[in-house]
């Protein structure tokens, strides 16, 4: 599934209109900012649609195609927003965001070497490009190519990003590599910088649960819960550490839920266990059937 | 090095140790002890090896024919065993090696299994020609089974395509006796990739299993990596088609029937790498543990009535705590904790960790990786074979495994490395583990593309030494110097009523100051691997023995009081 391309994560705060109004200006300045709207509304269909009405009458505008292509992409159709980068990258061939969007699109595809292209040809025209570096990071992470990620998240810190994401993500690369007491600093940090979001909560309470630190990961799990209990990672990780912990009741009250948000297979093998463990063999039993026939794949 | 004198074998039981009062068949319970867990070690006792392969005369390089074109088999080679080949009380080596590609014939010497005869003065003779058991095609895996009840081991090779059964002749050769036995691989040739020797029916005869992998023909592999020169690489197993694995049921007279379906073992499609066989649950029967890459595992039950029933998923051992099939490689099958109940212990891929699963009883298990720390201090490494045994001889079982990505080129791809070196995990006791890499001699610690091991007492001074195979390089085999202070016991069982090998065996050893140990008979250790039926134990400071319990495969418990610590001994099935 694409992650969703946050409309702060493409440089600009709106496509601006950024030329002389003539006859009708107005009305596609509004289609404009309703498509902005849309986008920032994570409303990805509705985006496209405006996009698409607006670029009709100014087909030149190689930032539009690009805003085009991202909600594209986050309805999961990388081939059309690729297209669109490419015309924008045609209208305008030193477009850096264009760059760095395309290499979103190719690392989504698994299609690393192009990706890392794209970014480093982001970086190339603007060295200072704290986006493309993170997510050429971000691709690195996913590639397994650990090293390089840490290089990547260093140098968007030596940059100037002092986000927490930025921390976060220094610290998954960190403990990947296996220089856990770097990973810890990384996660720690990241907290401090935090304004309300579960992510770096999850994060580190997932690492301190994978450091054999049971009792440290529930209390920081369950922070990530409290800032966010809809998400189904954080309710998983936590009821993974319960379990652990030997506290299957509270394991099976935060796992539940989760089903109800996504029925996700991996929730449903660990209730397996958990109701086993407590004695509830037809709980247990229905968690497995629900597993066997359940498909994505953790 | 190796004292140039010869070693001391296993003692065989003097009479006075036989207690027939305690004899029993079926009705007595062996005893379970609900192990309380002991806190955690402030100082473990160092784990220390040293690569003698050289001065002892091991030569063995396993060949697996790399090519540019990254046939998928070249990468998963190949097992090693340890077994007394010839009953002399000193622990031999068979190393299983690859072929030439595309034919997966042995084109030359090179590529000949290799067995080395222990002299029992720290040196090996390569016996290979004389004792017959070059092999033939591209060899993954051997398993050691004494198949006939002869009281010689025997030899099953597994191979892609091709699996050979070599029986021993009791003179120091061995006879191919595959199709009188009916163990050819017939018209559907899988690529086996494992074995391993049980008495699932416990008739007295050894059955087997054969662990099928994928889907595979020479030139059929698609082509994975960056499209540019030197960067094809192996593929994800994702991309071939799995395989059910085969069950052979023995017919005492030596040949076997396929029962696969029959058992309904050949119901469940994987990619399967490994087996371990214990009886988890206590009931008498033994099970098979078998480890799948990139998919589930599968956990037989043995249901007591010719079947087995997969329980992977209800028993918590099917996926990791993360509820994702990762690459699991090898297994071994036994108590690491001291609870009389069997654990598990998996090795991975890098970045997936090994898994450690704990049996809680009732037939569940726990995933301990994180608590125990086997996940984190796995992390980096890419596991094949591994063993679950008291390297320090301290009372605790360690952790061994050895490392070795799967991808030559890994480089390119991620930031792990091709070659590595094998882990140790010393056990600090409260069910955590310590990376005991830091003691362990530098000479045994050299990365490379590691990949079977197998687990045996070479020189006969009670400390389990390791033998190695590494891809297109010298094997390792590493003699166990740790502390020589340490006490330590140990049993060669052989079975009457019980299959002769006595595998399955249950051995309950008591110490003086009243601390219970737990192990089993097996040889089905680690990946493609075969290791010494002996069960070792480790005393630590403890010189006395109150007792040894052995709960045979038949039923019947015998019970030794008192014998001496720091010997092996031959002990025989009562009648």
């Amino acid at each position: 599934m694409a992650v969703f391309v946050p409309y702060q994560v493409m440089g600009l705060l709106v496509v601006s209109v950024g030329f002389a109004a003539g006859p009708g200006a107005d009305e596609q300045t509004r289609l404009l900012d309703q498509a902005n709207a849309a986008y920032a509304g994570r409303r990805p269909l509705e985006a496209v649609q405006l996009y698409r009405a607006y670029l009709a009458h100014y087909p030149d505008r190689a930032d539009v195609r690009v805003f085009l292509g991202a909600a594209l992409f986050n309805l999961e159709k990388p081939e059309e927003a690729l297209e669109e980068t490419q015309r924008a990258l045609a209208l305008d061939k030193s477009y850096g965001l264009a760059y760095s969007l395309a290499g979103r699109i190719y690392a989504g595809g698994r299609h690393w070497e192009m990706a890392q292209q794209a970014f480093a040809e982001a970086l190339r025209l603007n060295p200072r490009d704290r986006e493309a570096c993170y997510f050429s990071g971000r691709a690195y992470y996913d590639e397994n190519r650990f090293d390089k990620a840490l290089e990547a998240f260093q140098r968007v810190l030596a940059l100037g990003d002092g986000q927490s994401r930025v921390y976060e993500n220094l610290g998954l690369a960190s403990e990947a590599l296996g220089r856990f007491a770097e990973a810890e600093q990384a996660y720690q940090h990241a907290i401090q910088l935090s304004t309300g979001e579960y992510r770096p909560y999850l994060a580190y309470g997932a690492f301190l649960d994978k450091q054999g630190r049971s009792s440290q990961s529930i209390d920081m799990l369950q922070k990530a819960l409290a800032l966010g209990p809809q998400i189904v990672d954080t309710r998983f990780e936590l009821g993974k550490a319960l379990y652990q912990s030997g506290q299957l009741a509270a394991a099976a009250r935060v796992l539940e839920p989760a089903l109800a948000i996504a029925n996700q297979c991996r929730v449903h093998y660990l209730l397996v266990s958990v109701y086993s463990q407590q004695g509830r063999s037809n709980d247990a039993d229905r968690q497995a059937k629900a597993l066997e026939n359940c498909r994505n794949d953790p | 090095m190796i004292p140039s004198r010869l070693f001391r074998s296993c003692l065989h039981l003097p009479a006075i140790w036989f207690t027939p009062a305690a004899l029993a068949v079926g009705a007595l319970v062996f005893a379970q002890h609900r192990g309380v867990e002991a806190p955690e070690r402030t100082a473990v006792v160092p784990i220390a090896f040293q690569n003698v392969a050289k001065s002892a005369g091991i030569d063995f390089v396993l060949k697996n024919s790399t090519s540019a074109n990254k046939y998928q088999i070249e990468t998963m080679p190949a097992g090693v065993a340890v077994f007394d080949y010839n009953n002399d009380g000193f622990e031999d080596i068979y190393f299983v090696n690859g072929a030439n590609i595309p034919g997966l014939t042995k084109t030359d010497a090179s590529y000949w299994n290799r067995l080395y005869r222990n002299n029992g003065d720290g040196t090996f003779t390569d016996v290979t020609a004389k004792a017959g058991v070059a092999g033939d095609g591209y060899g993954m895996a051997v398993a050691v089974g004494d198949f006939d009840n002869d009281g010689w081991d025997d030899l099953f090779v597994a191979g892609v395509n091709r699996n050979i059964l070599y029986r021993n002749n009791r003179d120091g050769t061995f006879s191919d006796v595959t199709q009188k036995a009916g163990l050819a691989s017939g018209p559907s040739k899988p690529w086996s990739i494992s074995a391993g020797w049980f008495d699932y029916d416990n008739d007295g005869w050894l059955d087997l299993f054969v662990v099928n992998y994928c889907k595979w023909a020479p030139g059929q592999d698609p082509y994975c990596g960056d499209n540019k020169p030197g960067h094809r690489t192996y593929c994800d197993p994702r991309l071939y088609q799995g395989l059910p694995n085969a069950l052979y049921r023995n017919n005492r007279d030596g040949t076997f029937t396929d029962v696969s379906a029959a058992s309904g073992i050949g119901a469940h499609v994987g990619k399967g790498m490994a087996v371990a066989f214990a009886d988890y649950d206590g009931d008498g029967r033994i099970d098979a543990f078998v480890t799948n890459d990139t998919e589930r595992n599968f956990l037989f039950h043995n249901d007591g009535n010719g079947r087995f029933s997969e329980v992977g998923i209800q028993a918590g051992v099917a996926y990791n705590i993360d509820g994702k099939a990762v690459s699991n490689m090898g297994v071994d099958f036994r108590d690491i904790d001291g609870d009389g109940r069997p654990d598990l212990v998996s090795t991975a891929l890098s970045n997936e960790s090994s898994s450690l699963f704990h049996n809680i009883g009732k037939g569940l298990f726990m995933d301990a990786s994180y608590p125990s720390r086997v996940a984190a201090l796995s992390l980096p490494w890419a596991g094949w074979g591994v063993g679950i045994f008291d390297l320090n001889n301290d009372g605790a079982k360690d952790i061994f495994t050895a490392n070795g990505h799967v991808r030559d080129n890994e480089e390119l791809y991620g930031s792990g490395i091709y070659q590595q070196p094998n882990s140790v995990f010393a056990n600090a006791g409260g069910g955590r583990f310590v990376e005991a890499r830091a003691a362990v001699g530098s000479e045994a610690a050299q990365p490379a593309a590691h990949r079977g091991c197998a687990f045996g007492d070479f020189d006969n001074d009670g400390r389990v030494d390791v033998v190695v195979s590494c891809l297109n390089q010298q094997a390792e085999l590493l003699r166990n110097i740790s502390d020589p202070r340490q006490h330590w016991f140990e049993v060669l069982l052989t079975g009457r009523r019980s299959n002769r090998d006595a595998i399955g065996a249950v051995v309950r050893v008591t110490s003086a100051s009243g601390a219970v140990q737990y192990n089993h008979v097996t040889t089905a250790v680690g990946y493609a691997s075969s290791s010494s039926r002996r069960v070792h134990f480790g005393l630590g400071a403890e010189a006395g023995i109150q007792s040894v319990e052995i709960r045979w495969p038949s039923g019947a418990i015998q019970r030794l009081e008192r014998p001496k610590a720091d010997q092996c001994l031959r002990i025989t099935e009562p009648e």
